[in-house]
């Protein structure tokens, strides 16, 4: 390459440089000058962020789903002292590097109050220091126990820790006379988190676990393979720590491959579309979850009947912990007002429990959500069923 | 077991050659990797689901129409994507095909959603038992079948038709076949449209197979199948057939016995097989000139 | 170094010591800091792919071994950040060393192949390896560096990455001026020729991946310790190909033009993200229409030079 050249490819460098330096310094500013915050504006404005494209989009356009219907209701009923909520949505593509642009987004945007945080628990704990620093209260579903140990300050969990329906599954299961179980999981921290602790938990009440394996997200949906070990391990039942697509698909290969195993599977399962796409094959499925459709709690019936409604379809767990989560920021923005210390130390220490459409939760000292018990839920006759022995 | 993860294998890997076909046969012509051949085949999967919900429990008229749907859709991609930089560099055209796979997988997204769907009942399922604890139904029977037919026809297609022997022409050398009178836009276009239509095929098969059509299938199929096109040999046909079947039962195999590194398997025995055979199981003429 | 150059070297430091001081949003300073850790890794690709034209599809377990061996060794031995950040460089090299040797004899696609399924592998190892990585969790809490005493914060850490980015760019550009560079445009231009002339196509080859995985794991050590979170979905093949794309999309064998594919790429979906749902349609989009109208990529201009305009038609020809 010519030393002409060179310079001149050098020259352009900087002028590239320059220009977006420019650019970006002017949106900087830009983005800066408001710093008197929610309280100028007319809108109480709400950062939202979870996948919307790739393998995950599906959940994600659910929590977005309820996080709108909350935003919807309470702007329907005059806002919050007159300022009405807008949805700041962001897509992190399920990669920690795009959810750590979004955060440092977020915490740039001076009009943000709270955020309603990722899907993916690697998107939110490479969001999580970002929100940290900025003071930026983040209210995420994840689950991984990473949440947990690192004691975010400003980050909070209100989804259910693998640990507590992790247990409380593998209790059920074991009164249930099952005692020997095959684990299949997701190979990612939720799936991970579920496998070891019914493993462990099932070796504690003496039972046994024939075996465990496991499929990625985002690959071929066969699990033939796996099945068919499961089928030759001697197990006595089969738990499921995955998502209700996959659950689906693998409920119709076992039936293609004559298994005829009970399935038990945690709120990942929960969902409409197992029983749309899984159809006779996952009947007699249980499942821990938050909520049942069927349920005769005001509340809960105005949300499935709203959401029905809006988005032609029934809710299920992530829509629902959304929607919580976008109400429980309206009540804690309508008590202590804007400021995002206040807030963040209202989570920390609330008054009294909230009531969502999932139960009542408060944060514990990790910030996670605190929930008493779980529901036991039964596919039955093609719908969502209490549990009765 | 052993004979049922073989059925689960020869599956998986009967699906993963119709899809390889489409790879391997636009290889032979223009000599790049068309990335975005994996989400023309989900498209394949839409326009079966589509159809059969149209006409109900009629596997050929859904199968054909398919064909032709997804075989105009590989044209028209071409046509935009490709057929501009018939002269440029083909690393350039590979990224031009990245480009059209982002654009493809997105569309389905926005105009059909992102949920998981199933595929509407094209037939009745009946098992049947192979000895004592082999189990195999008859929509797998219709998978194999199918993919053996059509690759059989495709080898007639390529080795005996006159558009047959113009792709051949033109896959050893494009300049002297264009001299020799061989039409290439029109070469170029079947060559998208029967590969294509291949993997609109396989659309159907694995939508039935699996009953499940979503808008990010094409990406981990598409993966797989290019790798089992390299496998066998990219530019052979027979190649591609083999280098699937062989994928998909090591994959099997190394599913049940170690499910962590399923994947890491499969792709560590084509890195085996690459570095005894640097081209391929069926080291194809086509390929003996460089990047 | 001629005169001239060193103005232009000059220029280059003094903008870009200037213009991050009138940078006060926290989110244009982090994709500043995102664009030049970009540049750095197709700094990498280039040398691999557009110098040397080895198709390479694993180029982010390159980037992973890096922030993987810094965040560590940092963590879980108290080794110094710095010296983390010089051993991920290294350890980086190395994989790279070990993902050159075997595939020497692999050409064009079939290499693209193999160093896809070496990627995949990698992944695979980082998921499932848990008591060395901690699996699909990913490792938290990396610790920040600091100097004497002050941690860093977002200024800090633009300054740095400009730093090695500047350090990348000077030492990419030496390469390619250099023996070496021409040996690696000799074996992409022609094998059987290079190796007429004496030229050992083998050794060349193991020295580009060497060399691309050492920038690659500067960015990686660099990574971990700014964005303190690391897990396997950060390096997955999805990433290998957008660096692909960056590099052509800028102009592949120009060594500054993947840089620009990269401020693009890092940039455009960011620049689009009030269109949420169709950002990344339009990104695909854009692509194709860069190719289309400028198939020799964005920098791959220069056309006025008469002895560009050469190189590019026996570029074209070659491949």
């Amino acid at each position: 390459m010519s030393k002409l050249l060179r310079k001149r490819h050098i020259a352009t460098l900087i002028a590239v440089i320059t220009a977006f330096g420019l650019f970006l310094g002017g949106c900087g500013s830009g983005g800066g000058s408001s710093t008197s915050g929610s309280s100028g504006s007319g809108t109480l404005d709400i950062g939202w962020v979870a996948p919307l494209t790739g393998s995950s989009a599906n959940d994600g356009q659910q929590m977005l789903n309820g996080a709108k219907l909350a935003a919807k209701e309470i702007n329907d009923t005059g806002g919050i002292d007159g300022k009405k909520i807008k949805i700041v949505a962001q897509d992190d593509k399920a990669d920690p590097k795009e959810a750590a642009n979004i955060a440092n987004m977020f915490a740039g945007n001076k009009n943000l109050v709270a955020v309603l945080g990722n899907y993916n628990s690697s998107c939110g704990l490479a969001g999580a220091p970002v929100y940290d620093q900025a003071k930026l209260p983040m209210i995420h579903v994840g689950t991984s126990p990473v949440f947990s140990e690192q004691n975010h300050p400003y980050v909070f969990r209100i989804s259910v820790t693998d640990a507590f329906q992790g247990s409380f599954v593998t209790q059920w299961m074991y009164d249930e006379g099952h005692k020997n179980v095959a684990i299949i999981y997701e190979n990612d921290d939720y799936g991970r988190g579920l496998k070891d602790t019914v493993s462990s938990e099932m070796r504690k009440l003496g039972g046994k676990v024939a075996g465990t394996w496991s499929y990625m997200l985002g690959q071929t949906r066969d699990y033939t393979a796996i099945l068919t070990d499961v089928k030759n391990s001697g197990a006595d039942a089969i738990f499921i720590g995955g998502l209700y697509t996959e659950g689906a698909l693998i409920g119709k290969q076992m039936q293609g491959l004559g298994i005829k195993l009970p399935v038990y599977g945690t709120d990942g399962l929960y969902e409409e579309s197992l029983i749309k796409l899984g159809g006779s094959a996952v009947n007699g499925w249980k499942v821990s979850g938050l909520f049942l459709p069927t349920e005769n709690d005001p509340k809960l019936q105005k949300f499935i009947k709203n959401y029905q409604a809006a988005y032609k379809s029934t809710p299920g767990t992530y829509a629902a912990l959304d929607f919580d989560a976008m109400n429980l920021l309206a009540k804690v923005i309508k008590t202590v007002g804007t400021s995002h210390e206040k807030i963040q130390a209202y989570l920390v220490k609330m008054p009294g429990p909230f009531e969502g459409v999932t139960g009542n939760i408060t944060f514990n000292d990790h910030h996670d959500a605190v929930r008493k018990t779980l529901k036991k839920l039964v596919v039955k006759n093609g719908e969502w069923q209490l549990f009765q022995k | 077991m052993v004979w049922q993860q073989l059925i689960n294998g020869i599956m998986l890997g009967s699906v993963y050659a119709l899809i390889a076909l489409g790879y391997t046969m636009v290889y032979g012509v223009m000599k790049f990797i068309n990335f975005a051949h994996g989400d023309v085949y989900m498209w394949g999967a839409f326009f079966a689901m589509f159809l059969a919900r149209f006409l109900g429990g009629q596997f050929l008229p859904v199968l054909i129409l398919t064909m032709i749907l997804t075989g105009i859709l590989g044209v028209l991609v071409e046509r935009v994507a490709y057929k501009p930089l018939r002269r440029a560099p083909r690393l350039v055209v590979t990224t031009s095909a990245l480009g059209m796979s982002i654009v493809l997988s997105n569309l389905a997204r926005l105009l059909i959603g992102s949920a998981t769907y199933p595929m509407p009942k094209v037939l009745a399922v009946h098992d049947f038992k192979l000895g004592s604890s082999a189990v195999i139904n008859n929509i797998q029977i219709l998978v194999l079948v199918t993919a053996v037919i059509l690759m059989v026809l495709l080898n007639w297609f390529v080795n005996r038709s006159r558009y047959g022997r113009a792709i051949r022409a033109a896959s050893e050398d494009q300049e002297t076949a264009g001299l020799m009178g061989v039409n290439m836009d029109n070469v170029v276009s079947v060559t998208f449209f029967v590969g294509s239509a291949l993997g609109g095929a396989a659309g159907l098969l694995v939508g039935m197979y699996y009953d499940a059509v979503y808008s990010t299938m094409g990406y981990a199929a598409g993966l797989k199948a290019f790798t089992a096109a390299i496998l066998g040999g990219i530019g052979s046909i027979p190649g591609a057939m083999f280098g699937g079947l062989l994928l998909g039962i090591v994959e099997n195999f190394a599913g049940a016995f170690l499910s962590n590194y399923r994947d890491g398997i499969a792709f560590l025995v084509m890195i085996l097989v690459l570095l005894f055979r640097p081209g391929g199981l069926f080291n194809a003429k086509i390929y003996q000139k460089r990047v | 170094m001629s005169k001239n150059r060193l103005i232009q070297y000059v220029l280059l430091v003094i903008i870009l010591v200037t213009v991050p001081q009138f940078i006060k949003n926290d989110y244009a300073l982090h994709l500043l800091i995102m664009v030049a850790t970009y540049g750095i890794l197709v700094l990498g690709l280039e040398i691999i792919l557009g110098q040397t034209g080895l198709f390479s599809l694993g180029h982010a377990a390159f980037f992973g071994m890096g922030a993987y061996t810094s965040a560590l060794l940092v963590m879980r031995l108290g080794v110094p950040i710095w010296l983390g950040i010089i051993l991920a460089v290294l350890a980086s090299g190395i994989l790279g060393f070990l993902l050159g040797f075997p595939t020497l004899r692999l050409r064009g696609d079939y290499l693209a192949i193999a160093t896809l399924g070496f990627g995949e592998i990698f992944g695979l190892i980082l998921v499932n390896w848990d008591s060395l990585t901690h699996g699909p969790m990913g490792i938290p809490g990396i610790v920040r560096p600091q100097i004497f005493g002050v941690v860093f914060d977002k200024h800090m850490y633009l300054y740095l990455v400009i730093a090695l980015f500047i350090l990348s760019l000077a030492v990419a550009f030496r390469i390619s001026n250099s023996f070496l560079g021409r040996a690696f445009r000799a074996v992409r231009d022609d094998e059987d020729a290079a190796e007429f002339l004496g030229i050992h196509i083998s050794k060349y080859k193991i020295i580009a991946f060497v060399i691309g995985g050492m920038f690659a794991g500067l960015a990686g050590g660099f990574y971990a310790h700014y964005v303190t979170f690391i897990s396997p979905d950060s390096f997955s093949y999805e990433d290998s190909e957008t660096l692909l794309a960056m590099v052509f999309l800028g102009g592949a064998g120009t060594v500054v033009g993947p840089v620009v594919g990269a401020v693009v790429l890092v940039l455009l979906p960011e620049i689009l993200s009030f269109m949420v749902q169709w950002r990344m349609l339009v990104v695909g989009v854009i692509m194709v229409l860069v190719m289309i109208f400028r198939p020799q990529g964005l920098m791959g201009g220069g056309m006025r030079f008469l002895k560009r305009k050469k190189e590019l038609a026996t570029m074209a020809e070659k491949d």
